[in-house]
């Protein structure tokens, strides 16, 4: 026979309970039938879910989020987000996410704790509401719920408009890059000029101006050979490879170098006849 | 050099060490992309900081000299921490941090084509 004993809740399960949840309600308005369509529960809070994760990710949570309530007979569910190092509830998420959420419905402002890409998660969520549905958020207190409506959709789009698209920028770094002096472009005192095509990216030419005359004895050894050149590299946004380099200093590399990779063969013996593998552990881990 | 993309070999410590140090599991497989560097279907990224695990040559003396002189190779691409490489390796930690995520290492060797490997 089954223990009917009710299982005492241990003190973590007690804290996870009382914490503040956040909810989801799908309720159809199809008078023909009263059950939610399974396939659009899911759909929508799989994108309410990727809304919250997305907000948690820009607070720099690492969170998972866990069922509280699930029920059938109102397509409703219960979240709570639970810290992954401390198994603890993230109370103050749900409340930052909570408050957010109801001042863009008010007011159609973004709270400074919404980003760009929360908010856009966001109305990713409030615009994929399903056909005959009524879908509802809440925090888990009775009567929480509001539904998300067209004014809803607006303040959302609203406030995705007032924030600012985060534009990366342009970057500059002092260091070298090396390719194939390939054009000279211009001799000119005020615009010394030439084109580097990097092994790489070769369809893409870097434009490397420079101002000490001295380097033209170097663009003269150097052409149609390979060349490594130092200075201010300026980079594009996620660009792996400079896009224009303002050159102090221009190595010509020899044309034909001294020592290959077969020579490097059995140059070293690392201590205590180590292989590589355990000799960079010992490096790196201090083992 | 060719107007043709080549393709990116990246040796890391471990490779550079590996071939200086003789080492035959991974000696063959490592020399056996020479032949690619020199046709120029192929350049060898190598990125700044394996350079500085090269210290000592066998005989004692340093081995700086030697590694820039095959440094020079027309064919080895230095491949330098700038700041779009440092924000995305910082990136990557974090999304992948082993110490927040226990279960990671399960999940990659999961992943693996061919098993565990067992060594």
């Amino acid at each position: 026979m089954p223990n009917r004993k009710k299982a005492r809740s241990t003190p973590s399960e007690k804290l996870r309970k009382d914490s503040p949840t956040l909810s989801l309600k799908i309720e159809t308005t199809d008078s023909k039938t009263s059950n939610v369509n399974v396939d659009d529960f899911l759909r929508t809070a799989e994108i309410w879910l990727t809304a919250l994760k997305a907000f948690a990710v820009e607070q720099g949570e690492l969170v998972r989020w866990e069922i509280v309530d699930l029920k059938k007979s109102s397509a409703f569910i219960q979240v709570q987000p639970v810290k992954v190092n401390t198994r603890r509830p993230a109370a103050k998420l749900v409340k930052q996410w909570d408050e957010g959420f109801r001042k863009i419905e008010k007011t159609g402002r973004p709270p400074g704790n919404f980003t760009s890409a929360s908010l856009a998660a966001l109305k990713e969520f409030v615009f994929s509401v399903p056909q005959n549905t009524v879908v509802s958020v809440g925090n888990g207190f009775a009567g929480s719920g509001s539904p998300i409506t067209a004014l809803t959709q607006h303040r959302v789009e609203e406030a995705l408009h007032r924030r600012p698209v985060e534009v990366p920028r342009e970057y500059v770094s002092q260091g070298s890059v090396r390719g194939r002096l390939a054009v000279l472009d211009s001799w000119k005192p005020e615009e010394r000029s030439f084109h580097l095509q990097l092994p790489l990216v070769p369809d893409k030419h870097v434009k490397c101006t420079y101002r000490d005359p001295a380097l033209v004895t170097s663009l003269g050894a150097g052409f149609e050979g390979t060349v490594e050149i130092t200075g201010q590299l300026r980079y594009k946004p996620e660009q792996p490879w400079p896009y224009a380099a303002d050159v102090d200093r221009i190595r010509v590399l020899p044309r034909s170098p001294e020592v290959s990779l077969r020579d490097l063969v059995g140059l070293i013996h690392l201590p205590g006849n180590m292989d590589s593998v355990s000799y960079i552990r010992s490096v790196r881990d201090a083992e | 050099m060719p107007s043709s993309k080549p393709a990116l070999d990246v040796w890391d410590s471990c490779c550079l060490l590996g071939l200086l140090n003789d080492e035959q599991d991974k000696l063959p497989a490592l020399l056996s992309q020479a032949q690619k560097f020199e046709n120029g279907t192929a350049v060898l990224g190598i990125p700044s900081t394996v350079v500085s695990e090269i210290v000592t040559l066998s005989d004692g003396t340093s081995a700086e000299e030697k590694m820039k002189q095959f440094l020079d190779n027309p064919y080895v691409v230095p491949l330098q921490a700038t700041q779009e490489v440092a924000v995305m390796s910082s990136r990557l930690q974090f999304r992948f941090d082993s110490k927040r995520m226990p279960e990671l290492f399960q999940r990659t060797i999961r992943t693996l084509p061919h098993g565990p490997i067992t060594d």
